[in-house]
């Protein structure tokens, strides 16, 4: 079971919104972590073949998607980021319309629909308008649609965002349980939501894959470079111009405990530390907005 | 079948739909009754002698002995007794007639007096020779007359084009004469009523329609279906069937309880009447029955036809609004060439246009009824009202073929 993107580019007129991507993505979770407009969920949307590559082509063990057609689409599931649904369905109706949609009979649609009632914990909403739901427990009735069908690739583009910490946490977890021996490619912004669970993590910035990697070898590459240390309150603001700050905590009055990724010590008390994939996330944007402290 | 059977649950289980066919509904309802009730018999002094149903029934009731082939021995007989009445009292003038000698003697036989009329004008002045100086003669060979007459009436609008007046003439030889009279008390204003609701269903049914694509890629609900196993060609075809239903379903709803309401209370025997009955000079081998079929088979085609379009403009906008704007404009268009032109060109592309058979004054009704209408391609002519029918057969599959295509190359 494997995906391979090749060199695939996408065009928006004279704007370039993924540049020359390649790829392999084998079975596990993987997160694809990017800054708003890195061109995360472009490439997603060429994977899920709802966009045509300018150029290049995705193939799913080595046939392009696009001929590929039914049979692709028939093991293969997205959430976008925006879930729509019909404000006239409620939960059942809506897993219905989808189940028919992906193609299972009547039989295995109830089944399914039973089975992920519980495990998205929808049973008692069964009934109830999805536009009447909370923000999480839509996103769950996403998931569930999701995976109705069993996919083997499994693409969830920011699948978390709005959502509170608990729920998160869920999401996570019921992702990490389904992943085995199923491609589930989480696009996100949010380093938590994948530092945890993924097996691999492709970092993109302006169009570009710029890392591939399983967490521990990705985060090699400011090993040395993360350090915690303690500045004046006085001395902050001109510190967090100057270095990429991780986090910050104000200890007292007057001191600020900070964590950040800089080639040498920067403060006297500095300490190195084990860098995380949030540190490197943090590193490779330190200039755009989420890189200088935006970061959820 | 199934997702074709979950997508009907879907449409016609929502909010818009119900609301569109309720408005449509009441509409449909409100204006049969209200012209039922506005129809009226007048004396002379347009003072109302029976409103609504009863003048239905009375009008009726007096034209029932009349009721048959106008030959021309019936024509020389009405218009012997017209002439009777008119001399009895005086001056040759109805005016000095008593009212309710009118209505009961005059009343009767007025259109076979009427008919006649609008042939039979003086070729000095052009005013209609009065009854009195109508001889048997000319009244026995009234159809010759009548045919001999028609250059003449459309030879204003066709100048110059011997072809057109031709081709006039060509589908005046399929008339059946002699004309057949029966009460049409009611029928013409339903004919025209059940135009203006097919116009207003239009507008209920693209409100439902013109969302079907662009608001899922606007909601993104787009991207959930199109990766799933059927969501490009059996969706498209569920979502493009589902909502031709939805017109068709709303178009009986609509346009048959009118229908029946109208056959209810104006009666059934208004549409064995030849339309000539109305409009003397009127080309079209047709009763009023024929008329009503032919309204009803255009106005369908041309709702799915509409329908259609602004299915076409949905798989091509990303915003529900304006794919709505869009397919009203096109509703408006031929109501607007109307007004603007009645030239070759302008009626060529009013009824070729997917709501060419709507409008204000733009159904078949008025293309029949009103106008007449030749069309010129080359050297081939053609009858408005048949482009009014052919057109949006041909258009249907060609706009439904586009929209699948449309839908399935979206890119969103």
């Amino acid at each position: 079971m494997e995906l391979t993107i090749r060199n695939i580019t996408k065009d928006y007129g004279n704007k370039r919104a993924v540049d020359h991507v390649s790829m392999k993505i084998s079975s596990g979770v993987w997160g694809l972590l990017g800054a708003n407009g890195a061109g995360k969920t472009t490439l997603m949307r060429m994977i899920a073949g709802i966009l045509k590559p300018t150029d290049g082509e995705v193939c799913y063990n080595n046939v392009n998607i696009i001929n590929l057609g039914e049979a692709y689409r028939g093991r293969f599931s997205y959430l976008p980021q925006t879930f729509g649904f019909y404000p006239e369905f409620n939960v059942q109706d809506y897993l219905e319309y989808i189940a028919c949609l992906k193609g299972l009979n009547r039989h295995e649609t109830k089944g399914k629909i039973e089975q992920f009632l519980d495990i998205m914990g929808l049973r008692d909403v069964r009934k109830k308008k999805i536009k009447k739901l909370s923000g999480g427990m839509q996103r769950r009735v996403g998931i569930a649609q999701a995976l109705l069908n069993d996919p083997e690739i499994l693409v969830l583009d920011e699948p978390t965002s709005g959502l509170d910490p608990g729920e998160r946490v869920y999401f996570r977890n019921i992702l990490s349980e389904f992943s085995k021996d199923r491609i589930v490619m989480i696009s996100t912004h949010i380093v938590s939501d994948v530092e945890y669970i993924a097996a691999q993590n492709a970092i993109m910035k302006d169009g570009r894959i710029i890392a591939v990697g399983k967490t521990d070898d990705l985060v090699t590459q400011i090993q040395g470079k993360v350090f915690e240390g303690v500045v004046s309150s006085g001395m902050y603001e001109g510190f967090e111009q100057t270095v990429c700050v991780v986090n910050m905590k104000n200890i007292d009055q007057e001191r600020v405990a900070v964590r950040y990724v800089a080639d040498v010590p920067m403060t006297q008390n500095s300490r190195s530390v084990y860098p995380r994939l949030e540190d490197l996330y943090l590193w490779i944007f330190r200039d755009t907005t989420e890189g200088r402290g935006g970061l959820s | 079948m199934r997702l074709f059977l979950l997508e009907c649950k879907r449409v016609f289980t929502s909010r818009m739909a119900i609301g569109a066919m309720t408005f449509s509904l009441i509409v449909s309802l409100f204006l049969s009754f209200s012209m039922i009730n506005g129809i009226k018999i007048t004396d002379r002094d347009i003072n109302t002698l029976y409103k609504g149903v009863a003048a239905l029934d009375y009008a009726r009731a007096i034209a029932a002995p009349n009721e048959g082939e106008m030959t021309p021995e019936k024509l020389i007989a009405m218009n012997d007794l017209y002439v009777v009445i008119e001399n009895k009292y005086g001056v040759g003038d109805m005016k000095n007639v008593p009212e309710e000698i009118y209505q009961e003697k005059i009343r009767p036989i007025r259109d076979f007096i009427n008919v006649p009329g609008l042939v039979y004008k003086s070729t000095e002045t052009g005013m209609t020779i009065p009854p009195k100086e109508r001889t048997s003669e000319m009244l026995t060979h009234f159809y010759i007359a009548r045919d001999a007459a028609l250059p003449d009436f459309i030879r204003d609008k066709y100048t110059h084009d011997a072809e057109k007046i031709n081709a006039v003439m060509e589908i005046n030889t399929k008339l059946q004469t002699p004309f057949y009279y029966a009460s049409t008390l009611g029928w013409n204003d339903a004919l025209e009523n059940i135009g203006f609701v097919i116009l207003l269903l239009a507008f209920a049914i693209v409100l439902v329609t013109s969302s079907v694509f662009s608001s899922d890629y606007q909601t993104d609900a787009d991207a959930i279906q199109r990766t799933t196993k059927k969501g490009r060609l059996p969706l498209g075809l569920s979502k493009i069937g589902t909502s031709l239903l939805f017109a068709v379903v709303s178009y009986f709803f609509c346009i048959g309880l009118m229908t029946a309401i109208f056959m209810y209370f104006c009666g059934t025997e208004g549409l064995r009447a030849s339309v000539q009955v109305v409009e003397p000079m009127c080309i079209a081998p047709m009763t009023f029955g024929d008329l009503l079929k032919a309204l009803l088979m255009s106005g369908l085609l041309t709702i799915l036809a509409i329908t259609a379009f602004s299915l076409l403009v949905s798989s091509r906008t990303k915003t529900p609004v304006v794919s709505l704007i869009i397919s009203v404009a096109m509703i408006l268009a031929p109501t607007v060439i109307v007004l603007i032109s009645m030239g070759d060109m302008a009626n060529w592309i009013r009824l070729c246009l997917p709501s060419g058979g709507l409008g204000v004054m733009g159904t078949i009704y008025y293309e029949i009824m009103a106008y007449v209408n030749i069309l010129k391609i080359g050297t081939v002519t053609i009858w408005s009202p048949n482009v009014v029918l052919v057109a949006p057969i041909v258009l249907i599959p060609i706009l439904i073929i586009f929209t699948l295509r449309s839908y399935i190359k979206f890119q969103n």
